[in-house]
């Protein structure tokens, strides 16, 4: 009984350390578990900056759950004033009149968009090690440090500081595999978990601004699925398809087949068939942040390329083109 | 001269040099001919670029208009012999040197003329063809490069310039773009490709955002978006 005593109270205080202290008990994992419920179920007020590697913007966010359904306003306060609205699923971006993006979006297939087939995808640690890097601060708040490092060059790195408390995404940098930082996102200053004014939730109204839906409720239809006639013969390591859809972009009235693929975190690589056009170049055209673009020439269809993945990933567009290949023969 | 030595030079110019490898630089040109003579090179050639070298001469000023004037044109240079043009204002070493794109060719050609010609209307024409007519790299040039060059030295003395400074020639040469051919012309993308690659960027910032949990970072890249 001294023994099982002894040990009990040996025990006592690193289970009662625990208890108190459960930030210094979670692994990397559990972490990243953590920050998307705080994403979803904390209320949170903060202006944010984000680097996309060549320009810097400001932005305003705030969310709250509201009658049992999560709102969410984002608002760009630099530049073009934008805002994405979130209502439960429901996702508009508003434009105001003269913003580049609506000239922009009438060559390009429009909303709304579907979801994932699955949002959660095994076999993460697969592609990712993923390990904490200490304590540290950000917008006067103490703060993990949590490294999410490739195990190859086919997708970039990231590096994420969380809130100690309360779990929410502080800053994160987008690496490539130099080390380089692509992306950077940082709050100035938030407040979490402190009631939210319902007005801050409301876009501010103006006339002639143009509302955007983004999001469907349902997943895509199966049977549209099933006759998609094409798929990519070659796909990143860990990639699996996420998502398949058929829409026609506004000022050419053509059909674009859309193939979406992820490796179950935050990287997703986009493959886009359109009819046969002017599209002559496999060379990427387009860099932002960690988003690339290909213009792509397929044998005959163009099949332009975007996606947040590594540069080799990016360079081997040309296999992707060239070898699409019907289902059915 | 050391390669890792040149490396630094190179650095220094760029800008690019960490304070330690500046000081080594600055320390070496104190007892290394070659290197102070590649670092004055280097600053002649950039300063006429730029505009600071006048020597007095208002043709150099002359000459630097023409040069921008090209350069507002987007004048790139071509191969006389197959037509083919290519863009020199990429060309990283020059790129260095004027501190800004330049079209090194049309910068050449006015290196060529300013110590060529001893005479006011040698140089305006020399200038005057070389803006219009680049000169493909792969021909010799030959100029004075001192930060005060006198434009009324003599051809010969600038031929000896020349063997004296290949080394600087050889590495323009070197370091230049090959003329593309017409299919590799073919091949870069068209201004329609560009307008469509940003377009898909902004499609991708959608789906992405669709399907991320709520927060800041869903849709950041589309609220911030901007057309490049």
């Amino acid at each position: 009984m001294l023994n099982a005593l002894s040990v009990a109270l040996v025990a006592a205080p690193q289970i009662s350390h625990a208890d108190v202290d459960p930030a210094a008990a979670r692994s990397a994992d559990e972490w990243l578990a953590f920050m998307n419920r705080a994403f979803v179920e904390r209320s949170y007020d903060g202006v944010f900056s984000y680097f996309d590697g060549t320009d810097l913007a400001t932005l305003r966010v705030v969310h709250a759950i509201v009658d049992g359904v999560q709102r969410e306003r984002l608002v760009h306060l630099n530049g073009a004033p934008r805002e994405i609205l979130r209502r439960g699923d429901d996702v508009s971006c508003i434009l105001q009149p003269g913003d580049a993006m609506l000239a922009l979006q009438e060559s390009i297939p429009s909303g709304p968009f579907a979801r994932a087939f699955t949002r959660s995808f095994e076999g993460i640690s697969r592609n990712y090690d993923m390990t904490l890097q200490g304590d540290d601060r950000v917008a006067d708040r103490a703060a993990v440090v949590i490294h999410v490092s490739p195990r190859d060059h086919d997708r970039y790195g990231y590096r994420l500081w969380l809130d100690r408390d309360k779990g929410l995404l502080l800053r994160s940098e987008l690496v490539d595999m130099t080390g380089a930082r692509l992306e950077i996102f940082q709050f100035a200053h938030v407040t979490i978990d402190e009631s939210v004014d319902r007005l801050a939730l409301e876009p501010v109204s103006s006339d002639g601004a143009v509302v955007n839906h983004l999001t469907l409720a349902n997943a895509p239809n199966a049977a549209v699925v099933d006759h998609m006639p094409w798929y990519a013969q070659w796909v990143p390591n860990g990639f699996a398809m996420a998502t398949r859809d058929v829409r026609r972009a506004p000022s050419t009235d053509q059909p674009v087949d859309t193939l979406m693929y992820s490796d179950g975190l935050a990287a997703f690589f986009g493959v886009y068939r359109e009819p046969a056009g002017n599209g002559r170049s496999h060379v990427r055209v387009a860099q932002w942040g960690d988003g690339c673009g290909y213009p792509g020439r397929g044998r005959s269809a163009q099949c332009p390329l975007s996606g947040d993945c590594g540069r080799r990933t990016a360079g081997c567009d040309r296999a992707t083109c060239r070898t699409l290949s019907p289902l059915f023969p | 001269m050391s390669s890792q030595l040149k490396e630094s030079l190179s650095a220094v110019v760029d800008g690019e040099a960490d304070e330690f490898e500046l000081r080594r630089v600055l320390d070496e040109t104190g007892r290394n001919p070659e290197l102070l003579a590649s670092w004055r090179r280097y600053h002649a050639i950039g300063a006429l670029i730029r505009g600071e070298v006048t020597g007095g001469s208002s043709f150099a000023r002359t000459s630097l208009n023409r040069v921008w004037a090209g350069l507002a044109r987007g004048e790139a240079a071509a191969d006389p012999a197959s037509g083919a043009r290519f863009d020199m204002a990429s060309s990283s070493w020059v790129r260095r040197l004027a501190g800004t794109a330049v079209a090194a060719s049309v910068a050449l050609g006015v290196i060529a003329g300013f110590g060529q010609f001893g005479t006011p209307s040698g140089v305006a024409d020399s200038i005057a063809s070389a803006v219009q007519s680049p000169p493909v790299l792969t021909v010799p040039v030959a100029a004075r490069l001192d930060a005060d060059a006198n434009p009324d030295a003599s051809a010969d003395a600038a031929d000896a310039y020349v063997e004296a400074n290949d080394e600087l020639y050889r590495e323009v040469i070197a370091t230049a773009p090959a003329p593309v051919d017409a299919e590799q012309l073919r091949s870069f993308p068209s201004a329609s490709d560009v307008v469509r690659s940003q377009g898909y960027i902004l499609l991708h910032a959608h789906q992405v955002g669709v399907n991320r949990p709520a927060g800041p970072t869903a849709f950041v890249k589309v609220a911030a978006f901007e057309s490049r």
